[in-house]
């Protein structure tokens, strides 16, 4: 059938339906005129003309996407406005193009999401919209009009503003290519309309690229004042990105909106269209989130070195995390823009270099509380020698003798007084473009020390000492101990070569070297026991590091014996001695080690007290005994407890250390043993494959440290079922484990067992005997020794092995 | 796909309806694999879902009469490629990962044979006559009152119940016929 016959077909249809049904035959017949076909055709249609069929709407009975469209607030009517068009979406509401049914004004209507106000909201924004009507200027999108209208039984608020057709800011900034000094004059005139605002008694509060569109003519105009004043809490409603404008002071909260949140903003929109990125980087947790915002945010110079010095100084000087310290005024920081523009004097305070100092060692205040100590010490001892060459000197030896000694020694204070400079300025974030951090300096510092300094009565020696020193600080083991090592060979009859010796010793021990590290103190036990005046203090420090190579070497039974020596020593000192502290700390570990967990939680609780009590509760071993502590408490099945003092180290020594600092690692490779143990398999696995990529990188593959994390990733592994990725973890561990310890390290052994277990349960019964061959053989056959028990473990498992396969 | 209107397809309104069949899609999607013993999925809800992403969008939308339309026209393709999905499993055939129930979006259950078979009634219908295509589509897949249909395409209340009366005899044949072997 064509389309004409079925138009035709249509009209007969249409025309005979609406006839009285008594008509229909007459009617259809006439119109039809002889065409049987047609007849037959429109009374077939008619036949089939069912008002029960598709009666219901597919979704059923009562639904329409007109409403659900009003629902949703896209089609209706408000006060004397009809709404025509979205124009966009916020958090607090929607906002549309819409006609003033009277006058035919087109306005940019918004309203409120059903919801974002409270009452009391409602009523302010009301009271909001007259003070609003009063503002005039340019720069500010006028309020017409204000009112509450019903949205699907809901009653909502709706402001009424001078439609504005612009782009919103940041898209024209990038749209346009703008360059610096367009931007900086673009935020000078949003300042200007901010100011206008604050004089009248109105503060914006929700300043962001997205409520400032820029015109045909380029003019800025700011929309929506006023309004995030009366809705609820903007921190819980903003979606993304609107936290970075917020000033710290309206994160905490309960803080009244004040101007200067405003310009807060101001400072924060400019550095992002600078940027690229905002000032602070907000994580979504409410904590972190006001952590982050006091926090200083990244220089802008440093992201743009271009833009270092006084646009900086404006732009941070908004910025700042203290109100009171901030910018007082959105005309303040208007006027020193365009003064840079204009390139006069601003009045921004420039952040002095000791200030940007204090920022960055915030971050890391034990540390450069360390290296600033030993550097101190190194130049107040060259300071010294001048002095003394200067004068006492003088009378005995030819002048100009003296002159060139005193020259020299001053040469040298110099040098390595520049070569300190260097590297706390490269420390600062201002010393280069990237994420530098200090580390990283100390790390360029040990490698430019031969070139710059030159070594001369035991400065270099005193100079490798002391960065080796600060590199142990910032746990860069290795690298410290090369360091201290070069100080030795270089240290003269005058230098304490056994304090560098200790050093050094610890040093090793930390990189995980404790077999030498233990035969370094052995030897410097028998020889300080062999020479009756050393002090006391230093053989109580010599015990306990012999003690603690002895334990890291798996010697338990050595370690106790020696820090039961060193703890009779140490009685001798005051109670708040540090290193008194870690021995009786160590002695917990001894302890634990040799299963006596009751004991060991006894000695922790005890110390930790008296740490907490003499140090602090922030002190970096307050902490290390805190996360101890923990483990005890795992031990003896208090989860909660456990918990508690992981949290509290690992908060503690994040606020110290930053994130991936060997102590940090730590204390996660412990929450991840506590999730273990509460069989949250899967969390566990998770932060313990973090852990061992961390200490993978930082400490290497071999590292014993790196070895536990890797074999506990492989127990959780299997624990949680996935045996394949567990053996194979199981294999890669072994050869590792055997280059990294010693042959007859009793971790060795567990990992051995450990695998042959797994190995066992999968019914391989040659392979897990052979490793357990291995282990039994490896742990050596003493008598009664502190690894009876696990060697009885290996026994039996041995036992049960041959059982099964002789089944 | 053809857009069939009063104002005519443009380009706009075929990325809107882009955008709003991929979003009714995934919201169906994730409402119908739901969890067992949620309640099933509520019409209203999906499409609230719908729109509250499409709020979002930042266009200048052409006007909330077209809205309707375009609407209405993504929960028809939604319904349809969910019963032809349905089809294709109980076949065998391709690889479609979840059954999904049709029954539990619409109220009183649908068949999706019935559904396909009207899908495929309604193109031909469109065929001949677009404006009764697009009154079925809005009143049986949007939802909508004569008279707003009547809105949406500016033309008189008469007009729209004369049409849907035609289009809804001719669907109802067809599909008999059709039915027949």
């Amino acid at each position: 059938m064509t389309e004409p016959v079925f138009a035709r077909i249509k009209a007969i249809y249409l025309r005979v339906r609406a006839a009285p049904p008594a008509q229909r035959a007459e009617l259809l017949a006439r119109e039809c005129a002889g065409s049987a076909e047609l007849a037959a055709e429109v009374e077939s249609l008619l036949a089939n003309d069912d008002d029960g069929f598709l009666a219901e709407p597919v979704l059923g009975r009562g639904f329409s996407v007109a409403t659900a469209l009003v629902h949703q607030g896209i089609d209706f009517r408000a006060g004397d406005y009809r709404a025509r068009a979205m124009l966009g979406a916020g958090a607090t509401g929607l906002v549309y193009r819409a006609v003033h049914e009277p006058t035919g004004r087109e306005v940019a209507l918004k309203v409120l999401r059903p919801g974002a106000l409270s009452p009391e909201g409602a009523r302010r924004l009301l009271a909001e919209a007259a003070l609003l009507r009063r503002l005039d200027h340019p720069g500010i999108a006028r309020v017409h009009d204000a009112g509450l209208a019903a949205l699907h039984g809901e009653t909502t608020a709706y402001l009424a503003m001078e439609l504005v057709d612009g782009l919103p800011l940041a898209q024209y900034v990038s749209g346009e290519a703008c360059s610096v000094r367009v931007i900086v004059h673009l935020m000078a005139c949003v300042a200007d309309a901010v100011q206008h605002a604050h004089e009248r008694g109105v503060v914006h509060n929700d300043l962001k690229p997205s409520n400032v569109l820029i015109t045909a003519k380029g003019a800025p105009r700011i929309v929506d004042f006023g309004v995030a004043q009366c809705t609820r809490d903007v921190v819980a409603d903003s979606a993304g990105g609107t936290l970075g404008y917020l000033a710290p002071e309206r994160l905490a909260s309960g803080a009244p909106s004040r101007p200067t949140s405003d310009v807060y903003a101001l400072g924060a929109i400019t550095y992002e269209l600078l940027t690229g990125r905002l000032p602070v980087d907000h994580d979504r947790r409410p904590g972190a989130q006001l952590r982050a915002a006091l926090a200083d945010p990244w220089p802008l110079g440093a992201l743009r070195p271009e833009l270092r010095g006084d646009l900086e100084t404006i732009v941070h000087h908004a910025l700042d995390p203290l109100a009171a310290r901030r910018c007082p005024s959105a005309a303040f920081f208007a006027r020193d823009l365009r003064r840079f523009l204009a390139g006069a004097r601003i009045e921004s305070p420039r952040l002095a270099w000791p200030r940007r100092f204090a920022r960055f060692a915030r971050h890391h205040r034990a540390v450069v509380g360390g290296i600033a100590a030993s550097f101190a010490a190194l130049l107040l001892g060259l300071a010294g020698t001048v002095a003394a060459l200067r004068t006492a000197e003088r009378a005995r030896i030819e002048e100009a003798t003296a002159r060139a000694q005193a020259d020299r020694a001053a040469a040298r204070a110099r040098a390595v007084s520049d070569y300190l400079t260097g590297v706390l300025r490269a420390a600062t974030p201002h010393g280069g473009d990237g994420n530098p951090n200090l580390d990283d300096v100390l790390v360029t510092a040990a490698r430019s020390l031969p070139s710059t300094l030159v070594d001369a009565d035991g400065t270099l020696a005193a100079t490798c000492h002391a960065l080796g020193l600060a590199l142990f600080a910032v746990g860069r083991y290795e690298l410290a101990a090369q360091q201290i090592e070069r100080a030795l060979a270089l240290a003269g009859p005058g230098d304490d070569a056994t304090g560098l010796q200790l050093d050094l010793g610890v040093a090793m021990l930390h990189s995980g070297r404790s077999e030498p590290a233990l035969a370094l103190f052995t030897a410097i036990s028998d020889r300080l026991a062999a020479s009756a005046d050393a002090p006391v203090e230093l053989r109580f420090r010599c015990g306990y590091h012999h003690a603690l190579a002895a334990y890291e070497s798996g010697r338990l039974l050595l370690a106790r014996e020696r820090i039961e020596r060193a703890l009779v020593l140490g009685a001798e000192l005051p109670a708040g001695n540090r290193t008194l502290l870690a021995a009786r700390g160590l002695a917990g570990l001894v302890a634990s080690a040799l299963g006596e967990h009751v004991e060991s939680a006894g000695i922790y609780e005890a110390c930790l007290a008296d740490a907490e009590l003499h140090l602090g509760a922030g002190h970096p071993q307050t902490l290390t005994l805190a996360n101890n502590l923990a483990l005890q408490h795992l031990q003896l099945d208090d989860v909660r407890r456990c918990e508690a003092l992981l949290q509290r180290a690992l908060d503690g020594r994040r606020s110290l250390y930053g994130d991936d600092h060997p102590d940090v690692l730590q204390t996660l490779h412990n929450l991840a043993t506590l999730r273990g143990h509460q069989q949250r398999y899967a969390e566990a696995i998770e932060l313990q494959r973090r852990v061992l990529a961390q200490r993978h990188e930082l400490l290497g593959a071999n590292h014993p440290k790196t070895l536990t994390t890797h074999h506990n990733l492989a127990r959780l592994l299997e624990q949680g079922g996935r045996i394949e990725e567990a053996e194979q973890l199981f294999r890669a561990l072994l050869p590792n484990a055997e280059a990294g310890l010693p042959a007859d390290h009793w971790h060795l052994a567990l990992f051995r067992r450990n695998f042959a277990h797994l190995l066992h349960q999968q019914r391989r019964h040659d392979e897990a005997r052979c490793l357990l061959e291995a282990a039994i053989a490896g742990l050596g056959d003493g008598s009664a020794d502190e690894h009876a028990p696990l060697r009885a473990q290996l026994h039996a498992l041995k036992a049960s092995v041959a059982a099964a396969a002789g089944r | 796909m053809r857009t069939h209107g009063p104002a005519g397809p443009t380009p706009q309104t075929a990325e809107l309806f882009g955008r709003i069949y991929h979003e009714l899609h995934a919201v169906a999607l994730r409402c119908l694999r739901g969890e067992r013993g949620a309640p099933t999925l509520q019409a209203t809800a999906l499409v609230h879902e719908v729109f509250l992403r499409l709020a979002k969008a930042p266009d200048d939308w052409a006007g909330s009469t077209h809205l309707l339309a375009v609407a209405a026209r993504a929960i028809r393709r939604v319904l349809i490629n969910h019963a032809l999905a349905r089809r294709c499993l109980r076949r065998g055939g391709g690889h479609t990962p979840e059954p999904l129930p049709l029954g539990g979006l619409a109220a009183p259950a649908r068949d999706a044979v019935e559904l396909l078979a009207l899908g495929e009634a309604l193109e031909r219908l469109e065929q001949r006559d677009p404006r009764q295509g697009q009154i079925v589509e809005l009143r049986f897949f949007g939802g909508l009152t004569t008279a707003e249909i009547a809105r949406v395409l500016g033309v008189s209340t008469r007009t729209v119940e004369g049409e849907w009366s035609l289009a809804r005899a001719w669907l109802r044949r067809h599909m008999r016929q059709e039915a027949e072997p």
